[in-house]
């Protein structure tokens, strides 16, 4: 006898979906369980990840069938649930990222990293939640930029031009010389094609 | 300090991986556990999964509303979408020809500029996956011109759909959006869905938006609502003092108006608006949140 989390009729979906969906839970719950986790306060985290999964499943069919796609609308999802607790305040636009509260071990580490890590802990706070956005996705989320810009709900292009303004906006704060696009290396590109 | 700008980004990048506030790290055994009990009791939960429509198909209206009650706020916030090619091309002149006053302009023109926008922000859809409680891009192409508020060389467009669908974009003369013309031409825009479409008492208006958004051009703030039939005029004095004479089309009005970068990025957008009514009375001025709709909690 099968029990209730079995059966298919129960949940009203074939076993394909029931199946798929406990692939991509079981693919994607890591990934989306820290990308929530640098947004609100770790305990909240996995509160927020069950319900952008609940969400999920409700829309089963309409997840994508690639990996990266489905973390990418996975990811959107969240965002919009965070974003809706701040329904008090309905002009908020971005969530804020947080950036580890301790710093790593330094031991045998260039004194210049040590140097940039602690310049970049004083300055992350002081960047709009829009530029912290756009460069966490890339830099800690690890999302290219067309998966970067689902997430954000905007065009791939429109969010290369919004990384490249937070990344000017980070080498303002950190006093750093002013780098062009023309000069190729820069801050964290990811892959915005 | 002879360090090349290179060599900066890439200790900087160095930095920022260190300091991931949610480092890669195998789930421990209980966060396993609980994600384990969680999918169960999704499966459990008698949230029954939608089997189909294949995707691309018209979305379920169901779905839809149950969206708009989880996007309250995405009318006000959703969304930006910000496209410049004018900093490309070597920097803008931060809305020189802007005006306190709306600049007449003939109907057809503005209709054009609405058709702009509704093509722009439906192929902004299209870019992404379908999220739910986000318009598609049928919804956008199915919006109408409710207003157009032009300024010197720039117009502020607003549309409005169906299930509370209201989109907004900022249209520079003779541009467009990328990647067509490269002749110049800036262009942003928001959408999202309201929850409960706002019916302003005779006396009174409405904001179902007020935003700050940036483009190479520079930064602005755009506000725009329902007002009572009462209403004569509508006054937004910005931050920074810069008064706006608001533009009215029947029950709507709308406004932008330039601001400084840091204003923009600094601070949640404030506004005061003032209200004149046809018998001349001046109501008290307000904050937006003195006219923001009343969210149900």
């Amino acid at each position: 006898m099968s029990t209730p989390s079995e059966s298919p009729a129960a949940a009203g979906a074939p076993p394909s979906e029931r199946d798929r969906f406990r692939s991509v839970y079981a693919a994607t719950y890591p990934d989306l369980l820290r990308f929530v986790t640098r947004r609100v306060h770790p305990s909240h985290a996995e509160d927020v990840v069950a319900d952008v999964f609940l969400v999920a499943w409700r829309r089963v069919a309409d997840l994508p069938a690639e990996l990266d796609n489905q973390r990418a609308w996975l990811f959107g999802m969240a965002r919009r649930t965070l974003l809706n607790q701040y329904r008090s305040d309905r002009r908020h636009e971005a969530l804020a990222v947080r950036i580890a509260e301790h710093q790593p071990s330094s031991a045998g580490v260039d004194p210049e990293l040590i140097a940039a890590r602690l310049d970049l802990a004083r300055v992350w706070p002081s960047l709009s939640t829009a530029d912290q956005e756009a460069i966490a996705l890339t830099a800690w989320d690890g999302l290219d930029g067309p998966a970067a810009a689902a997430v954000l709900g905007i065009t791939p292009v429109a969010y290369r031009l919004r990384l490249s303004r937070a990344r000017r906006s980070l080498r303002r704060l950190l006093d750093l010389p002013h780098t062009s696009a023309a000069h190729g290396a820069a801050l964290p590109e990811g892959n915005p094609s | 300090m002879n360090t090349r700008p290179t060599d900066h980004d890439t200790l900087i990048n160095r930095a920022l991986q260190d300091l991931d506030a949610a480092p890669p790290a195998m789930l421990t055994q209980q966060q396993q556990r609980r994600a384990d009990d969680t999918l169960e009791d999704i499966l459990e939960s008698g949230a029954t999964a939608e089997v189909g429509p294949a995707r691309g198909a018209t979305p379920s209206r169901a779905p839809r509303r149950l969206g708009r009650g989880i996007l309250l706020v995405a009318a006000a916030l959703a969304l930006t979408l910000v496209i410049s090619v004018s900093g490309i091309l070597g920097g803008g002149t931060a809305y020189a020809s802007w005006t306190a006053s709306p600049t007449p302009r003939p109907t057809a023109e503005h209709e054009k500029m609405a058709e702009q926008c509704r093509d722009y922000l439906a192929d902004s859809a299209e870019a992404g996956p379908p999220i739910e409680g986000i318009p598609t891009a049928a919804d956008l192409r199915g919006s109408a011109l409710v207003l157009a508020d032009s300024r010197g060389d720039w117009t502020y467009v607003v549309l409005e759909g169906a299930e509370g669908l209201e989109a907004t974009c900022l249209i520079e003369d003779g541009g467009g959006f990328l990647p067509a013309p490269f002749g110049g031409g800036t262009a942003a825009g928001t959408y999202g869905f309201m929850t409960d479409l706002p019916t302003p008492g005779p006396r009174e208006i409405i904001g179902t938006g007020l935003m700050g958004s940036s483009a190479d051009e520079g930064a602005y703030f755009s506000t725009e609502g329902y007002v009572g039939r009462d209403v004569a005029g509508v006054t937004v004095v910005g931050m920074d003092g810069t008064r706006v004479e608001a533009t009215i089309v029947g029950d709507r009005f709308a406004a932008w108006w330039p601001d400084s970068e840091a204003a923009m990025a600094a601070t949640a957008p404030s506004a005061t608006y003032l209200v004149t009514l046809k018998d001349g009375t001046q109501l008290p001025p307000t904050d937006y949140d003195g006219i923001g709709p009343h969210w149900e909690e």
